[in-house]
């Protein structure tokens, strides 16, 4: 069992996790409609429940508590990609990056629960229940925007057009890719990206929205390696601003 | 006027924002009543309405308000005008006392609720096949239990709700799991006798 | 999360002496039998009208409620207190929700409800006009308005509105997480570092006033409010649910060593009833009126967000959409 790759791929997991649910938490209480201001918000404690999961399985692998590893670490020490750092936007970026990230982020636990290693696996079952709500609720949105009014589908469109690149970003492989694949921990990006691009474009198919060609898009890459852009910093700053004033504090 | 505190606000020019709220048509959205299953064994169960453009949007949403807390085994969603009211009667006396039970029944399958009491929320009662509204209430009269006084029925057709799929109740596996989301999670008692005890201590 | 009596104006609806005798006299004798009054029922138009504006009210609280903790939402201290600052804060939203639903029951569709806040037409509970200084003020209100909140609510889901106690039920049971949740953080703040613990007494100092005026003036200074009694839409008096609060969280609070910026208060052993500085009721009403610290922000926000989600409700609503009155 190789520990330092199973780290490495809790760590994407658990950062892309916890940068996307607190993103989505800034939602709670100005969303679009109650109804959706709920639902956004459930997504976003279940993201954030999820990272503190993965964090706890890193401590038992010999890192540093949960709240230590997640509130007090800086920007180059996380792993996440730089799709869910970006600031949450208008609600139609926000939307179109749940769509995006929770598509892969569906098939990235499906992927898992054939993983060899048995905690990683049974995560994986237990967790596809509550990623296939995300999924269903992002699907039902794209659809439903994407074949809304002129302004709907073409904020939707811009939306999709920004952010590709991006989501592609999710994809990318990090140093330990040949060891998860090789010793069947994880199935790895590209497979991951085959069954997303699948998915994406079954969805968006059903809308007036086109998605670009992914071939000619150059995904922004560096998050996995702890190259992040501006926004990152900040969001860390704001997050910790409490219990960084005492870290030794209970809070 | 005071500095806005909240960063998330902070980011915005919210004093910018002009609304033009009474003078633009009302962008109200019909509503759908939910229905709940809390457990398999259990029975559905009217706990409230959800503004949504359809009943599969609708039950997007009603998933994350009427099934947040405990367990939940499927919920229903159906568009408000869709459900016929029966009128309410007083207490001890039945709707079904004015109806005239039928053995004849017909094609269309109809979900019948009931309120037993005033305050109570609606229960499924059953499912009748029938032609009309009306007519299920008929056939509901002779193959339901109608034997407690029934203040109200809901009557609807079947194939106007939205129902939730076998494959996706698992959206609700992890749901028992959130427990920061009840008091329970909560016990400070050891801490405030811990304070106590140390104060004693010292004075 | 609401308190009582914040109305002073009078509400323009037909006079109970011009309603139909007969049917006055089933409904109120159906009320004392302890019987609800479902959404068809007939009702006096007194009736509808106070319960609209209460329920309406409260809704709005909810929804504007959720700033105020929720000014810290993005930086709670560690995944707990992050995880139940996120639930706790959508609670509210998810109570707004209930509300205006069992106020739509009576006819008011709820764009109409947000449209009257917006505009400041109508009211919500003054205490979300004050700031939430430090991450102490988030657990106070999490813990002691909340309190406050329940007090009241679990008095008024006895009252006679179907729809409204069925939906104050479910929030009593959900805010029961609210009240251990802020609980456990003052606690935490109060028994832990020096820092900790004068950030939690600056709180309650600066929180105290205001969740005086939470329940609304005395009862000697408040509009006459018998027949809403007798007709249980208001179930207990303003000093009444004070009393209560003050007799169940007072204690709590001197428990933790924590003082209370009032030096008149104390619970009269003889009358059982807490004896308190009398709060300035003029600031409430300025307040109230439109001049407290925040209320140009909450409106602003909540401005703001409905007009940044009027696209996407335009996008949903088909256009042979029809709204209908909700059942229950």
């Amino acid at each position: 069992m190789n520990i330092e790759a199973i780290k490495n791929l809790l760590y994407k997991m658990a950062d892309d996790q916890l940068i996307l649910g607190h993103r989505n938490s800034e939602w709670i209480g100005q969303g679009p409609l109650l109804e959706e201001d709920i639902a956004f918000a459930s997504m976003a404690q279940d993201k954030v429940g999820q990272s503190y999961t993965l964090y706890q399985m890193l401590n038992e692998l010999g890192e540093d508590e949960p709240d230590k590893v997640a509130f007090l670490r800086m920007a180059e020490q996380f792993h996440n990609s730089q799709f869910v750092e970006l600031p949450i936007g208008e609600y139609d970026f926000s939307l179109i990056r749940h769509f995006l990230f929770d598509t892969a982020d569906y098939y990235r636990f499906d992927m898992l629960i054939n993983s060899s290693i048995e905690p990683i696996s049974l995560l994986a079952r237990k967790l596809k229940g509550e990623c296939r709500y995300h999924s269903m609720h992002a699907d039902g949105w794209i659809k439903k925007l994407g074949n809304g009014t002129d302004e709907s589908i073409n904020r939707l469109q811009s939306a999709l057009s920004y952010a590709i690149p991006y989501a592609l970003g999710i994809f990318e492989e990090s140093k330990m890719e040949d060891t998860l694949i090789e010793e069947n921990i994880f199935g790895g990006e590209i497979l991951l990206r085959e069954r997303w691009i699948e998915h994406i474009d079954k969805v968006i198919s059903q809308t007036q929205l086109v998605l670009p060609d992914l071939a000619l898009e150059s995904p922004h890459f560096g998050g996995r390696y702890g190259i992040h852009t501006e926004h990152l910093q900040p969001l860390l700053n704001e997050m910790s601003e409490v219990i960084a004033t005492d870290p030794t504090a209970d809070w | 006027m005071e500095k806005v505190l909240d960063p998330r606000f902070q980011r915005l020019d919210i004093f910018k924002a002009q609304i033009n709220g009474p003078t633009e048509k009302l962008d109200q959205l019909p509503t759908f009543e939910v229905f709940v299953l809390l457990r398999e064994a259990g029975i559905y169960q009217h706990e409230g309405i959800v503004h949504a453009p359809d009943r599969e949007m609708a039950f997007l949403f009603a998933k994350e308000q009427f099934s947040r807390r405990q367990t939940c085994a499927g919920i229903w969603t159906i568009e408000t005008p869709n459900i016929f009211v029966s009128p309410y009667s007083e207490n001890k006396v039945s709707i079904y006392d004015a109806v005239q039970a039928s053995a004849e029944t017909g094609n269309e399958p109809y979900k019948i609720f009931h309120m037993l009491k005033r305050g109570k929320q609606h229960k499924y009662a059953g499912k009748v096949h029938a032609n009309s509204p009306e007519h299920a209430l008929q056939v509901a009269k002779a193959a339901l239990d109608v034997s407690k006084p029934v203040l109200n029925a809901w009557v609807a057709r079947e194939s106007d709700f939205f129902e939730t799929s076998e494959e996706d109740k698992e959206i609700w596996n992890t749901l028992p799991e959130k427990t920061f989301r009840e008091a329970i999670d909560y016990k400070g008692q050891a801490k405030i006798d811990a304070f106590l005890a140390e104060n004693n201590k010292t004075s | 999360m609401y308190g009582g009596g914040n109305t002073f104006e009078k509400i323009k609806a037909k006079d109970p002496n011009e309603e139909d005798p007969i049917l006055l006299a089933e409904f109120e004798a159906r009320i004392e039998r302890g019987e609800k009054i479902e959404p068809t029922d007939w009702m006096p138009d007194l009736y509808r009208a106070q319960l609209i504006r209460m329920i309406e009210q409260h809704a709005h609280s909810e929804i504007i409620g959720a700033l105020p903790e929720g000014t810290w939402i993005t930086r709670a201290p560690g995944f707990k207190r992050k995880l139940a600052l996120m639930a706790k804060v959508q609670d509210e939203v998810g109570h707004a929700q209930l509300l205006y639903s069992a106020a739509e029951t009576l006819g008011k569709p709820r764009e109409a409800m947000i449209d009257d806040l917006i505009s400041g037409k109508s009211k919500y509970s003054n205490i979300f006009n004050y700031p939430a200084f430090t991450w102490a003020d988030s657990a106070f209100i999490s813990w002691l308005v909340d309190a406050g909140a329940i007090v009241n609510q679990v008095a008024n889901s006895r009252g006679s509105y179907g729809p409204y106690s069925r939906a104050l039920e479910r929030i009593c049971i959900e805010e029961s997480f609210h009240l251990k949740f802020g609980h456990h953080c003052v606690i935490h703040l109060a028994t832990g570092t020096p820092a900790q613990r004068k950030m939690m007494q600056e709180a309650i100092n600066r929180w105290w006033h205001p969740m005086m005026h939470f329940f609304g003036p005395p009862d000697k200074m408040s509009v006459h409010t018998d027949t809403l009694m007798k007709w249980k839409v208001k179930i207990l008096t303003n000093d009444e649910t004070r009393q209560q609060w003050l007799d169940m969280y007072v204690p709590k609070v001197w428990e933790l060593g924590l003082t209370i910026p009032d030096n008149k208060l104390r619970k009269n052993e003889e009358t059982g009833k807490w004896e308190y500085t009398e709060p300035d009721w003029e600031e409430f009403k300025r307040v109230i009126n439109g001049d407290g610290p925040c209320n140009k922000e909450r409106l602003a926000v909540r401005k703001t967000a409905e007009e940044r989600g009027r696209w996407v409700r335009k996008a949903i609503l088909a256009k042979d959409a029809h709204y209908v009155t909700p059942l229950a």
